[in-house]
């Protein structure tokens, strides 16, 4: 059913047209250190507020496609990422690129981007569909095991502390309780301010830590020089690249795996996949860090693999996967839909949608990619006191779109400061955003399992019944021990 | 001497902090499920009290942990003035906004911020401010309909911005 959807949207001029708009959005954007592609999707978000939800997911699907793709040129042309997940290109891109080879190691990038991509929205579409069955037998306290344990995981690979990593998620599961309580419809944590009845609205909470804290932390540093490095048109058989095929579908099972765990994301992936290739490949092209294209291969097949595992838990669990799918699944609540395992079954043109959205980035990534991005060295430069007031302003009119009033835009500012503070002091915002998204739902569960505990006469009979709930309670729990400091320390003596 | 020079631990201080908040919570969730006067089953305050019980002891597992010797990175000194003045004219930003209008205020904030950022030839300020605030103002004002603040002075003396 969903192909005859995906075929439609194929066919559809004004679908095709805005995921290029997207794509280029993204190429910009992905490319420029100092913006991200998170940034932009929360500005996305409120902009496309009004319009269509397939319209709205063409647009944030090319944008996310192809920035995850164009943080590479940066990262190849003078070495500073311009995204996290584009860290491990740049230990083989950037030597490549002062050796004169900047052209052949953006191609690499590109190939191997479309392909690691392709893989991930491969597997969403094969995958979702029995993800969302074992879902359907999903209890209330699964649910909530479930979110926790994503918020758990997200606590302790987005940080060095775990402690602290969860503290940010607590803090964000209680900002996510003010509000109007939907069970008695009376206000909660609103402190006597009227305007907070309606409750944070995630999309000034977005933009405030991810737009607004960007501004803050790049005013704060000091200015950043770099040289380009040039950008020579040379040309590279098709065949040396390819060669290569054979272990990218490794890398790219790797990063589509990762992607699906809450928090893990592009960086950790790439990382993983790296250090499979320093193990696996015994005679690369040079050594791994000095402009191995191994390297390269590795790292931008895993990163974008990451796209398509991270939606898998959030359109069939509405457990996001990293921060972006934590902002998309927003676009479909401000919407009126609710990801989860019915979705593919009540919604399927917007699932539809949303891989027929990324199957077109993946085109505009390969033909931006190879014919675009080349010429856009000179553009990555682009002074902080021109970017930053232009992504100020952004930020504000991104957080007063959502609900026109000036109180977002304050709301905006605030958790621009907190971020700010938090990365100050080693606090990851992940688990913040993670838990603003997924706390309303985990409220929800967790009364529900209450309520119906109370009705049982064996409690904790009636909890474990379900062998779903008896593993997510044991990974959870294993979770949650592992990464404790101590645990840890323990574990490394023994070895 | 020695004491004096011996810096408190800042990850200390925020579990101190965390902590005394997390307590402050626990008390504000049980004062107000006693306002709401259901159970404790129905009460829209179970969540929020479960989460500062757990915000209670991830606090006093940091404190423990700034005894154990963790401490935050050391960073560089940041540019505090140019933050603070960027603070202060954001925040005269958003008191100008419902007076001036989105786009007179805009234009001023973003020279304002051009000029703060090092930028010292005035037409490129102005240029940018200018030329930026209304490719904003149309893009977002104009194509997209979104409705931005019109400005209490201007609407008076009949200027519909």
């Amino acid at each position: 059913m969903s192909l005859n959807y995906m075929i439609h949207y194929f066919a559809d001029p004004r679908f095709i047209l805005l995921v290029l708009l997207g794509s280029v959005l993204g190429l910009f954007i992905g490319a420029i250190p100092g913006l991200s592609v998170t940034m932009a999707t929360a500005l996305l978000v409120s902009v496309t507020y009004s319009w269509g939800t397939s319209d709205a997911m063409a647009m944030i699907m090319g944008l996310y496609v192809v920035g995850v793709f164009s943080g590479a040129l940066s990262a190849i042309l003078i070495n500073i990422p311009g995204a996290p997940s584009s860290v491990v290109t740049a230990f083989d891109g950037y030597p490549l690129a002062k050796r004169g080879e900047a052209y052949k190691s953006l191609k690499y990038a590109t190939i191997y981007s479309f392909i690691g991509s392709v893989f991930g929205f491969i597997a969403l579409w094969l995958l979702s569909g029995p993800i969302s069955n074992i879902a359907l037998k999903f209890h209330p306290i699964d649910y909530f095991l479930l979110s926790f344990f994503g918020l758990l995981a997200v606590g302790s690979l987005t940080s060095k502390s775990f402690t602290k990593g969860l503290i940010s998620a607590a803090v964000g599961l209680l900002i996510a309780m003010v509000g109007m309580d939907s069970v008695m419809g009376r206000p909660r944590l609103t402190l006597g301010i009227r305007a907070l009845q309606g409750g944070i609205n995630v999309v000034p909470a977005l933009v405030g830590l991810f737009g607004m804290t960007e501004v803050l932390s790049s005013i704060m540093q000091k200015k950043m020089g770099a040289e380009v490095s040039e950008m020579k048109n040379e040309k590279v058989p098709m065949k040396n690249i390819l060669k290569h095929f054979p272990l990218s579908m490794i890398y790219s099972a790797i990063g589509t795996f990762v992607g699906a765990l809450p928090g893990a994301g592009g960086p950790v992936a790439s990382f993983l996949a790296y250090s499979t290739a320093q193990k696996v490949v015994k005679k690369p092209s040079r050594e791994f860090c000095d402009g191995a294209v191994e390297g390269i291969v590795a790292s931008e097949s895993s990163n974008n693999a990451c796209i398509g595992g991270a939606l898998i838990p959030m359109l069939t669990l509405a457990v996001p996967g990293d921060a972006v799918t934590a902002i998309i699944l927003s676009v479909f609540i401000v919407h009126g839909m609710q990801p989860g395992p019915l979705f593919i079954k009540t919604q399927p043109d917007m699932f539809a949608s949303v891989l027929a959205g990324g199957f077109l980035g993946c085109v505009f990534l390969l033909i931006l990619g190879l014919l675009v991005a080349p010429k856009l060295s000179k553009l990555i430069l682009v002074p902080k006191r021109i970017l930053l007031p232009i992504v100020t302003v952004l930020c504000i009119i991104g957080s007063f779109a959502c609900n026109n009033r000036i109180f977002d835009v304050v709301l905006m500012f605030i958790f621009g400061l907190i971020g700010y503070f938090m990365r100050k002091h080693d606090y990851p915002t992940a688990p913040m955003v993670l838990a603003i998204v997924l706390g309303s739902m985990m409220d929800s569960n967790f009364r529900r399992t209450v309520s119906l505990l109370e009705s049982e006469e064996h409690k904790i009979a009636y909890l474990f019944s379900s062998p779903i709930t008896v593993i997510l309670f044991a990974v959870t729990v294993l979770t949650l021990i592992f990464s404790i400091p101590a645990v840890q320390r323990l574990f490394k003596k023994k070895k | 001497m020695e004491e004096k020079n011996k810096k408190i631990n800042p990850v200390l201080i925020e579990g101190i902090v965390l902590c005394a908040l997390s307590v402050l919570g626990i008390i504000f969730s049980i004062i107000c499920h006693y306002g709401f006067k259901v159970e404790w089953k129905l009460s829209p305050y179970l969540f929020p009290l479960f989460i500062s019980i757990m915000l209670c002891m991830l606090s006093i597992s940091l404190i423990l942990s700034s005894f154990s010797g963790l401490k935050e990175a050391k960073r560089e000194k940041g540019d505090r003035k140019t933050f603070l003045i960027f603070l202060l004219e954001c925040a005269i930003y958003l008191i100008v906004l419902k007076y001036l209008g989105f786009l007179i205020s805009t234009m001023l904030l973003l020279g304002a911020i051009v000029h703060l950022l090092g930028e010292k030839s005035w037409w490129k300020i102005i240029l940018i401010s200018v030329v930026t605030s209304l490719i904003i103002y149309f893009l977002f004002g104009v194509y997209l309909g979104v409705m931005l603040p019109k400005g209490k002075l201007l609407y008076m003396i009949g200027i519909r911005l």
